[in-house]
């Protein structure tokens, strides 16, 4: 929110905020009793990916990763004793190879990452164990696996139990197997199995079983885990994937957590009308600008693997900021997507984005038929000579749709640049002097200003850059004179409403000084 | 369950709720917003204050060696109110001398520091006018005075010698027109009018708004822009730190 270099410690106060927040709700809940032992099935990763459009194989399962890190921590908080985590199941080996293979080595890495932690001890309090049928996997996760428990053998505290290669009905013609082999050995008892023999060589007789079993991805089934365990579990199923699964999710397990969702959203959107309602008190922006940095960070920032992994976040960030900036009332909203100079990156990355650009404007004119975006005139400007047919094609396309539209005004700027904005404009200018056989020979400023592509929006009233960078990289420094020029360290996949609201809120404050500069000119 | 109705009820309440407050109620929240945010300025107002104090005394120990190299170029945009104040521009080019930048553009959107040129060069010791200096290396500050007739209309100025330049080689009748109209090609006929074409490097905004203020558009495209404040209130600190920063500063020119 705040635009000088506090940001990084206005986050780092912001997080230790909502960490004492969340220590002191965990205390409240403490109060009452807490699950013994609580398992997940980690369900929904796959179709997290194809709701985000995550595009490589194993893109869903880093975003469940990511998941896992923080439930751990919140049971570690809570002080649940032992965690179990359902990863990978004797019937997952029928998916495609590649998609195995994939999986498999992700796991390798955070393996090796979890053991990097743990021998720099980071992990003390984290004792980790993997059951399963160990011997389907390759040889290099296996003995990871086994160096990891190894390592973290002597750890107090949080017990992690990982089910890979683990189904129920496995477990238990294994268990009965061990027990069979077992009694041969013991000579002394009699030849006949007891349900404890059984029960002591299943893979999860290291612990007891769960109170509480939560699978996410809105399924009501236990697909093959641990039904031998939870004759007495509460099984507890959320409709969040698991991605998606949150605090709030652990916190309330009854059903009502999916309606609870969706009331929380629409509050949300209430909350959000009210706050725009009374920031429109004051003066709005009539035109903002984005520069919309930061997504190469972003995807680094959060291992995600495409080329085009970190501008697919970004698009989901333009969305919302269109949406907030309609909602606010702003006229016009100028997004800078791909400049000249970005031409200038890897052949492949170019391409990347290029297509990415082209698979959302075609998204965006399915939209505009099927009549969803009556309030968006969408406008393309830039040397769009320097785009492939298809996408200027489709570009042109989805002007053509949204010219009659009447709202918010999104110009999306592409292959531009300030300096060969102004070069473009002077030729122009001087072609149509040559041709308007009538003025005199002179080209004045207006003539200029006229043949430049940012002609058809007027100059922007507040300039947000994200990524936390100082200068405008070749972007309207004709246009913006009287700008107020915001920049936030956010990446822009990051920006949120806050973010706005924070820009709008210090626009409004030097609303009077800008407009008495624009007058002196 | 259908959660819509309750939702359309708490909807329709906080409209009726609004309806009630008011217009007045409403500009009452949106003006306690705004004294919380000055709030909040005025606090990290406070913090930079005491950083910046804290800087020109040296208690910091990053801030005590800065690769003044990086910066070949640094601009300086002042607020027309503040240019009116001379001694405040003359301190600020002390400071930056003491501190070992070579080049500085000034630039306030109505030429008043134009108008004091002499006044200050005069003050500043070791100073120069940037044209006599060339590319000489001088021990002193070679300065740049610069307002808006420097941007837009010299822009406009260099267009018309291009567009002579086209008219002329349209006249054989072949299409060399268009080998006139380029980046270098503006920039010669930007020379040729009497402007510099050196890129700031650094652009310190001293003012109440982060804003350029009109500052030449041509020479601004990737120069970084920190707003300092107000010029009444400058501090050695706060300046140190900003061109700290801008030596940590790494660009990738779009690439």
């Amino acid at each position: 929110m705040n635009t000088r270099e506090e940001v990084g410690e206005f986050s780092k106060l912001y997080n230790g905020f909502m960490t004492v927040m969340r220590r002191f709700i965990f205390k409240v809940l403490c109060v009452g009793p807490i699950p013994n032992h609580i398992s997940f099935i980690m369900d929904g990763n796959r179709r997290f990916a194809k709701k985000h459009n995550l595009q490589d194989l194993d893109a869903g399962h880093r975003a469940g990763f990511v998941s896992v890190t923080h439930v751990l921590q919140y049971c570690q908080e809570i002080e649940v004793p032992y965690v179990t985590l359902y990863a990978f199941g004797h019937d997952n080996f029928r998916r495609e190879p590649e998609e195995v293979k994939c999986v498999m080595d992700l796991m390798l890495e955070k393996i090796e990452l979890t053991i990097d932690q743990a021998i720099s001890g980071n992990l003390n309090k984290l004792k980790v164990i993997f059951i399963g049928d160990l011997n389907m996997l390759n040889e290099r996760l296996k003995a990871a696996a086994q160096r990891l428990m190894e390592v973290t053998e002597e750890n107090k505290g949080l017990m992690v139990v990982v089910c890979v290669a683990y189904s129920t009905s496995h477990e238990i013609v294994h268990a009965i197997r061990e027990s069979c082999v077992r009694k041969c050995g013991d000579g002394d008892s009699p030849q006949v199995l007891e349900v404890s023999d059984i029960e002591e060589c299943m893979y999860t007789s290291i612990v007891p079983d769960p109170a509480l079993v939560i699978r996410t991805g809105g399924r009501d089934r236990l697909s093959n885990f641990m039904t031998w365990q939870t004759s007495r579990s509460l099984l507890h199923t959320t409709a969040a994937l698991w991605p998606e699964l949150g605090l709030w999710h652990l916190m309330n397990t009854r059903e009502q957590v999916g309606e609870f969702s969706k009331l929380f959203n629409a509050f949300m959107t209430v909350m959000r009308r009210f706050i725009f309602k009374v920031l429109c008190v004051g003066p709005i922006p009539n035109h903002i600008s984005f520069i919309m940095d930061g997504n190469r960070r972003f995807a680094k920032k959060h291992n995600l693997q495409g080329l085009d992994a970190g501008h697919r976040a970004g698009f989901v960030s333009v969305t919302y900021v269109l949406q907030y900036c309609q909602e606010i009332g702003v006229p016009y909203v100028t997004l800078y997507a791909f400049g000249i100079d970005n031409f200038k990156r890897e052949p492949e990355e170019v391409k990347c984005m290029m297509d990415l650009m082209l698979e959302k404007i075609e998204l965006t004119i399915d939209q505009a038929i099927s009549g969803n975006l009556k309030d968006l005139k969408v406008i393309f400007a830039g040397d769009l000579n320097l785009l492939n047919e298809r996408l200027k094609v489709a570009a042109q396309r989805l002007m053509e749709l949204t010219e009659e539209n009447r709202g918010l005004v999104a110009v999306v700027i592409v292959a531009y640049s300030t300096s060969h904005e102004i070069v473009q404009a002077i030729r122009e200018s001087c072609v149509r002097k040559c041709v308007d056989g009538d003025s005199p020979l002179v080209l004045e400023m207006s003539d200029v200003e006229e043949c430049m592509y940012t002609s058809i929006v007027p100059d922007p009233d507040l300039v947000i850059r994200s990524g936390g960078i100082d200068r405008l990289s070749n972007f309207m420094t004709w246009q913006s004179s009287r700008s107020l020029l915001h920049t936030t360290a956010a990446l822009w996949p990051e920006l949120g409403l806050w973010h706005l609201v924070w820009a709008i809120l210090k626009f409004q404050r030097m609303h009077d000084y800008l407009q008495k500069k624009q007058k002196l000119d | 369950m259908d959660f819509n109705d309750p939702m359309l009820a708490l909807s329709s309440w906080i409209g009726q709720v609004s309806f009630l407050i008011g217009d007045f109620g409403l500009g009452l929240l949106w003006r306690f917003i705004h004294i919380v945010v000055t709030l909040c300025h005025i606090v990290s107002g406070i913090f930079e204050a005491v950083e910046s104090y804290a800087i020109s005394l040296g208690l910091i120990q990053k801030y005590s060696s800065i690769d003044i190299e990086k910066l070949k170029c640094l601009a300086v945009v002042v607020d027309i109110e503040a240019a009116r104040d001379v001694s405040k521009v003359v301190e600020l080019l002390q400071w930056l001398t003491t501190i070992g930048v070579k080049q500085v553009g000034l630039f306030d959107s109505q030429g008043l520091l134009k108008k004091s040129k002499d006044m200050i060069l005069e003050m500043v010791p070791r100073s120069v006018l940037l044209q006599e200096t060339g590319e000489k290396d001088t021990s002193g500050i070679a300065l740049e005075f610069i307002s808006s007739s420097d941007n837009k209309e010299a822009v406009v100025k260099a267009a018309n010698i291009l567009f002579q330049k086209y008219l002329k080689s349209r006249h054989p009748g072949k299409d060399e027109g268009e080998n006139v109209f380029t980046e270098t090609h503006l920039n010669e006929a930007l020379r040729v009018v009497g402007e510099s074409v050196h890129v700031p490097d650094l652009l310190l905004v001293y003012g109440p708004v982060r804003s350029h203020l009109g500052f030449p558009a041509w020479r601004l495209r990737y120069t970084e822009i920190v707003h300092m404040g107000s010029l009444k209130y400058m501090r050695y600190g706060s300046l140190l730190k900003a061109i700290h920063k801008f030596t940590g500063v790494r660009q990738n020119y779009g690439v």
